[in-house]
């Protein structure tokens, strides 16, 4: 539950009220994963009632409600922390579904349409790039080693459809050679 | 042992053009060396092989027939402990007509061509069995183009009887017809009316137990004088002479292709330590490999021996059977002259030496740069992957600078990068000009020799008269002829010196005989009576210097005779003496010459001059055209001089060709670097051109000098063969058109090898060798 | 106006027996001022491709013009004479000759070109300066980093202004902060004006710099994208998502 932990984490920093905390892990995030504030609310209720934070007294001009983290709070981010993630990989089903399908159906198919899915990395590929080069200037280290990482995954999925390009091309010839 | 095979053969498949080369060039040289050395030890056998067989003389004496009887004649051989007596036989002289020219031999009165001493193989015909029938030496029938059955006449007699020719012999003694003068023989009774009127004399020939030395034989020839009245023995000759006259043509031979020889094996040497230079160089990565698969040092180094001793073999295996098949036309030359059955004369145990020393020498010259490669760390030699980059030219490089065209600054920079590869190749080109360059002085030096005594470019024309035809007539018939501006007459007799054993050739000249162009290498040309000019192996063995007299002696007459001058005439080894007409004629009674020498005034026509002195007399007299006389050992010497030449060429064109090769492959890369640049193929090729330019201009720099020097050298000993000082008008033999003549050819030749390496490093495709990584 | 490069039906086929060709029909347009990515695995082409425009291959059928020069029909020394001028090219292993500084090394074009001496000196110390290698001008290539090298080595593909700048995998045997410098500088020199061309399989290096990527495969055109430029955020490019455990 990352979420919680993250929640956490932002307030082993320092102390902060809810409003502070959605604000923060957005901007953290990159405004690539929104919360509602409802969220946060529960979630530190949860937290609090879990022992980990502590009402910490008025913060901010509008006198909000703010929290800290107890001993056993940090102990418990420190944890998480230390646990490696060890989740199933992640794939769009999107392109993947389309893949076999068009495996299916024929080689015809799945070359326009690898071609294509080619294209939309390439142009994703630079504008993660050229985001990247921006968050670095505007000194967001935390954003441009996210943005780092999208790079990563979509170069992934690039040479992902260039092997199944390369084997589609393989598999014809070899089919072409046979038939011979 | 089967690793390293593997290893080497699987190189020499790839370098098949290295290996060629070096195949071709030991083979070039192994040859040269063979054949050098088998003539030399082979020279004297086939001499020594008839002479046995034919019961050779080892002496051969003429007694003045009004001096002595035959019986005494024949008593002789015990008087000087001889084992065997041939004789003694009737002599004299003939002269045949043979159209335009005239040609002598002795005469010689014999019932049998058998006996104990001098036998006669009968080769062709018959021996004659009586009057009208002559016999011929076979050298001289084929020389003249006789044959059994021709006639002949004789023209020495006012007579001029006619002879058939019934039979040819091969006589030990005879040499070639050109060297030596011929006997013809008749029965005994048909020679009183062939015989001349004066000069008879019996010849006597005599066998000595064992192998008689020079001065044994000239023992026995001193108790002969001793024993007769004086001057009855009018001449003697000791088989030592004849054979070494007789092999004289291959003993220079043998000189001559000895100092090449070693040219050539040196050549060879320089060229396989560059290759495997080369090879070590270009193969740093591979050789680290095998060290690391488990090589050792020495491994290694056997392996690239392999590598050219494979070749290397195979070329000095050609080359070694090549050279002993060459020898045996040269010395089938003389068995053929001596009348021996072709028999194949050479030596396996000189064959099996001479491969051992050529592979050792090809073994030393690649172990040492091999060494090199069995001291690599083969770690860093992988790692490196290829040799420290040469270094040598930078300075070059930097003189240069901006100065001169890139192509040409990179190739005269490249030439020198390695200094070792530089220095081997720049060697090699040395030594093929320094050899060309001798070939040339050494034929204008032959041709300048032969000049001075056919004297071609002083006198037009030579005349020779019979003794029927009286100097008077021909004297006449010379001063008559409107184009006649000189004549010098000359005579010639034998004359006893005193401290010699044989009798030396002596020539009277009559008329003003220094202009006849004689060398004069110490001293003067004799200027009035009493005085003489000799060669220098006369006055060595007669013991006299300019300045000393001896007693010449000749038909009872003596002459006190005063040397002032030494001379060059390679006629008799250098056994001649030369004396103005008033002290010939102190010494030969009713002297008259027999040849006469005519110099023309400016603008006559020789050849027709020659006619009209010819038709006054066809028969008695001989006209010859001076410029016309060819000298078939020096014929010979010169061809096998200007074939070596081109061998060596050839050697040092092979070395250049390899450092080209070499040095481009190496470069391959910075060149395709280059090329992508945007040179194009003309400017890799002078880039290419230049490197083999400026070392092949280097050698040719020093090897001009070099060979002049060698020339010197080698014309010394040359003439110390023939019994001569080396006269300074051969020593100054070069132009400097050729001097610089030659060294432009090497660099042309050089570049010309350079060229198709260079065509091929031009024309190598940038992508492939760029890529290739 | 015409492209600069045009690549008309281009056939390039190697005779060493199998059934693919390097480079099989193809056709491509590549204006001035483009600059252009060329991808694709191993054996896709691209180095054939760029070699064929830069002059050092010849098309088996069809035909290359750069320039206004039509490669195949070129003689050799017509081919080096138009790498000198019309050309530079970048190669990934930097290829500079080991014997000579980084100065004479970077006039060398000039040199072949028969340029006078001055204009090129000058012109080199401009490019040195221009690359920030003007202390490194008298030192020798061994001495140099890879990065450096390589700027050597684009300011002697420029030193004669080419029309085209081709490199090929430049940044190949350089590390990571080289390789994103060298990257720069080429973009930057593009911005100027130059047409580059570049060949690599780095897909991250050739988006963020190239305006066009041109995608090989198997010797034929797989896909050839122009790259927009981006206006989006990183919202509209990324998501991040977890799952929601109870607790």
């Amino acid at each position: 539950m990352s979420l919680r932990f993250a929640i956490l984490g932002l307030i082993a920093e320092e102390p902060l009220h809810g409003y502070e905390v959605k604000s923060r892990f957005e901007r953290m995030l990159g405004g690539t994963w929104e919360v509602n504030i409802g969220q946060v609310y529960t979630t530190l209720q949860r937290l609090e009632r879990d022992g980990l934070i502590e009402a910490s007294g008025q913060r901010g001009d509008r006198n909000k409600l703010a929290y800290r983290t107890t001993p056993a709070g940090r102990d418990a981010f420190a944890e998480w922390l230390a646990q490696p993630d060890d989740e199933p990989q992640q794939l769009r089903e999107g392109i993947y579904l389309k893949l076999l399908l068009a495996t299916r159906h024929g080689n015809g198919l799945l070359g326009g349409l690898l071609a294509r899915q080619r294209a939309v990395y390439l142009q994703r590929l630079h504008d993660l790039g050229v985001l990247e080069d921006r968050a670095t200037r505007e000194g967001r280290a935390d954003l441009a080693l996210l943005l780092r990482g999208a790079i990563l995954h979509v170069e992934a999925d690039l040479k992902w459809v260039d092997g199944c390009l390369e084997e589609g091309r393989a598999g014809a010839s070899a089919d072409q050679e046979a038939r011979e | 042992m089967r690793a390293l095979l593997t290893k080497a053969l699987a190189d020499l498949r790839r370098r098949r053009l290295q290996s060629a080369v070096v195949l071709v060039i030991v083979f070039l040289a192994s040859g040269t060396a063979t054949l050098a050395l088998t003539l030399m030890a082979q020279n004297s056998s086939p001499y020594d092989r008839a002479f046995q067989t034919q019961h050779g003389a080892h002496l051969i004496v003429w007694f003045d027939a009004t001096l002595v009887t035959r019986q005494q004649a024949a008593a002789t051989g015990s008087l000087v402990g001889a084992s065997a007596v041939g004789g003694p036989w009737s002599q004299s002289n003939i002269t045949y007509g043979l159209g335009t020219a005239k040609q002598s031999t002795n005469l010689l009165a014999r019932d049998d061509p058998g006996g104990p001493v001098s036998q006669l193989r009968v080769v062709a015909g018959r021996w004659a069995s009586g009057p009208g029938e002559i016999v011929l030496t076979r050298s001289f029938a084929d020389a003249y183009g006789l044959r059994v059955g021709d006639t002949v006449r004789d023209v020495a007699l006012a007579a001029r009887p006619r002879l058939r020719v019934v039979g040819e012999v091969v006589d030990i003694d005879e040499g070639t017809a050109e060297l030596t003068s011929q006997t013809s023989w008749v029965t005994e009774d048909a020679f009183p009316r062939l015989a001349m009127a004066t000069g008879l004399a019996y010849q006597v020939e005599y066998r000595f137990p064992g192998t008689p030395d020079a001065a044994e034989l000239s023992r026995a020839i001193d108790r002969l004088k001793a024993s007769l009245p004086p001057t009855a023995v009018t001449g003697s000759l000791t088989y030592l002479t004849v054979r070494t006259v007789f092999g004289i043509t291959n003993a220079i031979l043998t000189n001559v292709l000895l100092a090449f020889s070693v040219f050539a094996l040196g050549a060879s040497a320089a060229i396989v330590v560059n290759l495997i230079a080369g090879i070590v160089l270009a193969g740093y990565r591979e050789i680290g490999i095998m060290k690391a698969v488990g090589y050792t040092p020495a491994q290694v180094v056997a392996v690239l021996d392999l590598e050219m001793l494979a070749p290397a073999a195979a070329g000095a295996l050609l080359g070694v059977a090549g050279g002993t098949l060459l020898s045996q036309p040269l010395l089938e030359q003389s068995a053929h002259a001596l009348g021996l059955p072709p028999e194949v004369s050479y030596s396996p145990v000189l064959d099996l030496a001479a491969l051992a020393a050529i592979l050792a020498l090809v073994a030393v010259a690649a172990t040492l740069p091999a060494l090199r490669a069995g001291r690599l760390h083969p770690v860093r030699a992988i790692a490196v992957g290829a040799a420290p980059a040469a270094s040598g030219g930078l300075w070059l490089r930097r003189v240069l600078g901006g100065r001169a065209p890139r192509p040409l600054a990179f190739g005269l920079g490249e030439a020198f990068a390695r200094p070792l590869r530089g220095t081997l190749t720049v060697l090699a080109v040395l030594l093929g000009v320094a050899t060309v360059t001798f070939a040339v002085g050494s034929h204008a030096s032959l041709d300048r020799s032969l000049a001075s005594f056919t004297h071609a470019g002083r006198a037009q024309v030579q005349v020779t008269r019979q003794p029927a035809y009286p100097d008077e007539s021909v004297t006449a018939t010379l001063d008559a002829q409107p184009e006649t501006a000189r004549v010098v007459g000359i005579d010639g007799t034998t004359v006893t010196v005193s401290g010699l054993a044989d009798p030396v050739t002596t020539f009277g000249y009559r008329g003003d005989s220094s202009s006849l162009g004689f060398f004069i290498i110490s001293g003067r040309w004799f200027q009035g009576p009493n005085e003489a000019v000799a060669p220098r192996a006369l006055l060595r063995d007669a013991h006299l210097a300019i300045g000393d007299t001896f007693l010449a002696s000749n038909a009872g007459r003596s002459v006190r005779v005063r040397i002032v001058g030494e001379t060059y005439d390679i006629r008799n080894l250098g056994h001649t003496l030369h004396v103005d007409w008033s002290t010939y004629e102190q010494l030969q009674p009713d002297p008259a010459p027999t040849t006469y020498f005519v110099t023309l005034g400016p603008g006559a026509d020789a050849a027709a001059y020659a006619r009209r002195v010819a038709a006054t007399e066809p028969d008695f007299l001989d006209v010859q055209l001076t410029n016309a006389q060819t000298f078939t050992p020096v014929q010979i010497i010169d061809a096998v001089t200007l074939t070596l030449a081109v061998v060596l060429a050839l050697i040092a064109a092979a070395g250049v060709f390899n450092t080209v090769l070499l040095t481009t492959r190496e470069q391959a890369r910075d060149t395709a670097i280059l090329k992508a640049l945007g040179m194009t193929p003309a400017q890799v090729l002078t880039m290419v051109l230049a490197s083999a330019g400026a070392l092949a201009g280097l050698g040719g720099l020093l090897g001009a000098p070099a060979g002049v020097a060698v020339y010197h050298v080698l014309t010394a000993l040359l003439q110390d063969a023939t019994g001569n000082d080396v006269p300074p008008q051969t020593l100054d033999v070069f132009t400097p058109l050729q001097l610089v003549a030659v060294p432009v050819a090497g660099l042309v030749v050089a570049m010309a090898a350079a060229a198709l390496p260079g065509q091929w490093s031009a024309r190598t495709s940038v992508v492939q060798v760029l890529h290739a990584e | 106006m015409g492209a600069l490069i045009e690549l008309d039906d281009v056939t390039r086929a190697y005779d060493t027996g199998t059934a693919r060709a390097a480079l099989t029909n193809l056709r491509l347009q590549i204006e001035e001022g483009d600059f252009a990515a060329v991808m694709g695995p191993s054996g896709s082409g691209k180095s054939t491709l760029l070699n064929l425009v830069a002059g050092l291959d010849r098309p088996t059928s069809g035909r290359v013009v750069v320039d206004g020069c039509e490669v195949g029909r070129m003689s050799e020394s017509a081919l080096a004479r138009f790498r000198r001028r019309r050309v530079g090219f970048v190669f990934q292993f930097f290829n500079l000759l080991p014997s000579l500084t980084v100065l004479e090394n970077i006039l060398l074009p000039a040199q072949l070109a028969w340029s006078r001496p001055a204009a090129a000196a000058a012109r080199a110390r401009e490019l040195l300066e221009r690359l920030g290698i003007q202390e490194v001008a008298a030192r020798y290539p061994a001495r140099l980093s890879g990065g450096q090298q390589q700027r050597v080595a684009i300011a002697r593909a420029l030193i004669n202004t080419p029309r085209v700048l081709l490199a090929d995998e430049p940044t190949g045997a350089l590390d990571s902060s080289a390789g994103a410098e060298v990257m720069r500088l080429l973009q930057d020199l593009h911005g100027e004006g130059q047409t580059v061309v570049l060949v690599t399989h780095d897909a991250k290096l050739a988006t963020r710099h190239a305006r066009r990527v041109i995608s090989l495969l198997d010797g034929r055109l797989l896909d050839d994208t122009r790259l927009a430029v981006t206006t989006a955020d990183p919202q509209d490019l990324v998501r991040v998502t977890g799952r929601e455990v109870a607790g």
